[in-house]
């Protein structure tokens, strides 16, 4: 495996490639300055030019053979039948039938094998490309190398009901940790305390930075820019409360008035307002019993709202720009238990990814005809966050540089998927 | 030529059924023989005469077991997926089949050509030179009598009528539908259920229709306008907080014979749904009063799901329980017993779910009264259906092994 290595430089000089210049560099001038957030006119340069991810976690695991890979009539295969899409020749579950109508702009890899089936170490893996180690999120690398230096908005937005506590910038600055929005509620502590007057608020800001400057006087700024990005962020958002007020009673008859919903239309605000990494999760696929009840309730609550959002990425011209990312931290057992459900399997399951970067329509990798294991083209977690990273134009085969150290972006010992790149 | 062996275990050898003498008593109920098969059941129904079961598996097939000699007859090649429910037309000379693939098939119990398919023989290259091995044979029935493509989305239930007239069935498309059981012709059609419904049943009199959906919501229909005359909401459904979705819905629905009386079996009190983590619970129907009157508990309150219910002629109510821990139960249940203690009332969580239906003023709110069993069968595996056979005295279970046991009590 060749490994490139760019000590010495500039990192983000060799870590964004020409295709998302405009996203950093010439952006960055134009949106120097916070005096309010994306101008129509910004954000529809934005999206002619910066990369951006959209991750829709199917959290606890969604069953390969009820979603991308289904074994119909096989001895592990369930009760549901396989249903043709917009790309001739494949199939997926007929659980998913919006999504089908939209596969000619997704790909599909069949051949993921972790290793593992526990959750935390899936879920790790899938996110951080390494099996081990403090290393950063998809989203927290995203957000280091395709936020435009001024975007005063959050580069990592996670939209989600649970907390999953992970350290997800691990090395790097901690503005590009990921912000968790509780399904559709603002962040907390957003609006100013109803005791604190704007004047004495701006004082106090006033102050702070003044602290800033003399404690930073003689010492490295990187830690106090953090912070400073921070603050400007929280203020910025505190400015535009309106994206987390009501939602649009037309948009909600398009993607379902559930939670799910909701939080893919605050998905697609977000990243219409220039968000580099927007997380969205829907609970609940880890069934070790009901498998099949579940995933009739659940895929029925995601197909259609994940296809409108898609359709809607694709309709608004910014699918070149954004990488879409349908993922588990593993999938589920081929054996169905005595409670009708499938346990963790990380051996042999499925991803749907597409839009920037990806060549689409394509099936990458195979399972055996009981998909109980990969049968060709096994990749694992390293290999996607590779791939990710790729797409988006970011060279993970070179390093971050960390006050001199260099660190590989992605894991050396693996490669993007080639063929699904674009 | 020989059926394979493996598939009848007597447990009297060769010991004829016992003799019929007294009523019915569930304390002496005892396992006769158990038939077995490669995949799991997934539900089991006793012809009207009672020779034969019949059984849906995880697989595509639906299988017939005649109670006596233990031969196995596969019907297939008109699902193309799971069957879920069995019944029977009102003479007991078809047997109706839904499941997951949307459609009702309608097949004859005893159809006039049952081929004889070979299996293929695998010889090792160590008994080349003993004796030749006899091919093993399955019976196989591969023509329905008709196959009616009954919903869009899984066709969870069908149920023929009391009169012979009318078949009721419901799927995931949301609705309950009521066919012409003679040409099945789609007579009406039922909306209303904001979710999946599960179980629907003709009441006895032919008059009404009766259907319970994912979030424990009855329903109840006049067969002839459509119109829904009665809305019950039952505990039989919670929203797992963790993992953010809804479970509950009957898994089986019986009426007593003269159809006081509508069981309904299920889930309640919901911890965790998504690793089985919630109480069984058969709910009953008073259908005079149209109110939920009896709360059927298990005996050891283990986690669940009640996937059978019937009313024993003698009065009683069986279950069915698949539980958590891998193993089963069959527990008997006597409307005339006393409330259960304390301990095996609702959990404070899930009794809120009849709160935003209590009356406002402080009337007097007839509760069901929590019952527990008289008598448990313990089983070894998760039971997931049940039958008695006219007379009550036999019954028989399905289970998540395979395997199909007859008892007699």
């Amino acid at each position: 495996m060749t490994k490139r290595r760019n000590a010495g430089c500039n990192a983000v000089d060799h870590h964004v490639t020409r295709r998302n210049f405009m996203g950093t560099g010439a952006m960055a001038g134009a949106m120097a300055g916070f005096g309010g957030l994306l101008t129509p006119s910004m954000a529809k340069e934005m999206k002619s030019g910066q990369k951006q991810i959209l991750q829709v976690y199917l959290q606890g695991g969604v069953s390969q053979f009820e979603s991308w890979d289904c074994k119909p009539g096989t001895k592990y295969g369930g009760p549901f039948r396989p249903i043709s899409t917009s790309v001739p020749g494949v199939q997926i579950c007929e659980l998913l039938p919006y999504t089908a109508q939209k596969m000619h702009l997704l790909s599909v890899v069949r051949s993921i094998n972790l290793q593992t089936d526990d959750h935390t170490v899936g879920r790790l893996f899938m996110e951080k490309g390494r099996k081990n180690g403090d290393y950063p999120f998809v989203g927290a690398v995203a957000s280091k190398y395709l936020t435009a230096a001024d975007n005063p908005l959050p580069g990592y937005v996670h939209i989600t009901t649970r907390g999953l506590v992970d350290q997800t910038a691990g090395f790097l600055e901690s503005k590009h940790e990921m912000m968790r929005l509780e399904g559709v509620k603002p962040p907390t502590n957003l609006e100013r305390p109803k005791d604190l007057s704007k004047s004495l608020a701006i004082r106090a800001e006033g102050l702070r930075q003044q602290l800033n400057q003399q404690f930073g006087g003689k010492r490295s700024r990187a830690l106090i820019d953090s912070y400073d990005t921070s603050f400007e962020q929280a203020q910025q958002l505190m400015a535009r409360s309106d994206l987390f007020e009501k939602q649009d009673e037309k948009e909600l008859d398009r993607y379902g008035r559930h939670w799910f919903g909701r939080r893919c239309l605050l998905a697609r605000t977000l990243l219409e307002q220039g968000v580099t990494c927007v997380k969205v999760t829907h609970h609940g696929y880890d069934t070790h019993a009901e498998n099949f009840n579940f995933h009739v309730e659940q895929l029925d609550e995601f197909d259609k709202t994940f296809a409108t959002l898609l359709g809607d990425i694709e309709d608004r011209g910014m699918l070149d720009n954004v990488l879409v990312i349908i993922y588990s931290e593993f999938g589920r057992t081929p054996k169905v238990n005595h409670k009708y459900g499938r346990d963790h399997w990380g051996k042999s399951f499925s991803i749907a990814l597409g839009g920037c970067g990806i060549q689409p329509g394509g099936v990458v990798g195979a399972t055996n005809a009981d998909g109980t294991e990969v049968s060709d083209r096994e990749v694992d977690g390293a290999h996607l966050f590779h791939t990710y990273m790729q797409a988006v134009g970011i060279d993970s085969q070179s390093d971050h540089t960390l006050d001199g150290r260099s660190v590989p972006i992605g894991d050396p010992v693996a490669a993007p998927i080639k063929e699904l790149l674009a | 030529m020989r059926f394979d062996e493996t598939q009848t275990s007597e447990m009297n050898d060769a010991a004829p059924m016992p003799e019929e003498s007294g009523k019915p008593d569930p304390t002496k109920a005892k396992e006769l023989k158990q038939f077995t098969h490669g995949e799991a059941l997934t539900n089991c129904r006793l012809d009207p005469s009672g020779k034969y079961v019949f059984a849906g598996a995880e697989d595509f097939g639906v299988y017939r077991w005649e109670v006596e000699t233990g031969e196995k007859v596969i019907y297939r090649g008109a699902h193309d997926s799971w069957v879920r429910r069995i019944d029977f037309s009102n003479d007991g000379k078809q047997v109706l089949t839904s499941g997951w693939d949307g459609r009702v098939v309608v097949w004859d119990v005893q159809p006039e050509s049952i081929q004889t398919v070979e299996l293929p023989v695998e010889q090792s290259e160590s008994e080349e030179d003993s004796e030749p091995v006899e091919p093993k044979v399955e019976l196989v029935v591969d023509k329905p009598v008709r196959v009616v493509e009954a919903h869009r989305g899984f066709s969870r239930w069908v149920h023929a009528g009391p009169n012979g007239k009318y078949i009721a069935t419901c799927g995931n498309d949301k609705i309950i539908k009521l066919w012409d059981a003679r040409r099945w012709k789609l007579k009406k059609e039922f909306v209303g259920h904001g979710r999946h419904p599960y179980a629907v049943m003709i009441h006895p009199d032919g008059e009404s229709l009766v259907s319970e959906d994912l979030m424990g919501e009855i329903f109840v229909w006049n067969a002839k306008t459509g119109q829904r005359t009665r809305e019950l909401k039952s505990v039989m459904t919670g929203f797992d907080n963790k993992f953010q979705a809804d479970m509950g819905g009957a898994r089986d629905m019986a009426f007593n014979a003269d159809g006081s009386l509508l069981g309904c079996a299920g889930i309640t009190n919901v911890v965790n749904s998504f690793a089985g983590q919630q109480d069984p619970i058969i709910c009953v129907v008073d259908w005079a009063t149209k109110e939920i009157s009896s709360h059927l508990r298990t005996k050891s309150n283990s986690a669940g799901v009640a996937w059978g219910v019937r009313f024993h002629p003698e009065g009683f109510v069986v279950g069915a329980m698949g539980n958590q821990n891998g193993k089963g139960t069959v527990e008997f249940w006597s409307l005339a017993e006393e409330e259960a203690s304390e301990s095996a009332a609702p959990k404070e969580e899930a009794a809120g779910c009849d709160e935003d239906t209590a009356p406002e003023e402080p009337v007097e709110e007839k509760k069901p009264r929590e019952i527990k069993p008289f008598h448990v069968v313990e089983v070894s595996k998760p039971v997931r259906g049940i039958d008695f056979t006219a007379d009550g005295r036999r019954f028989v279970i399905a289970c998540s092994d395979g395997s199909l046991r007859v008892y007699e009590m």
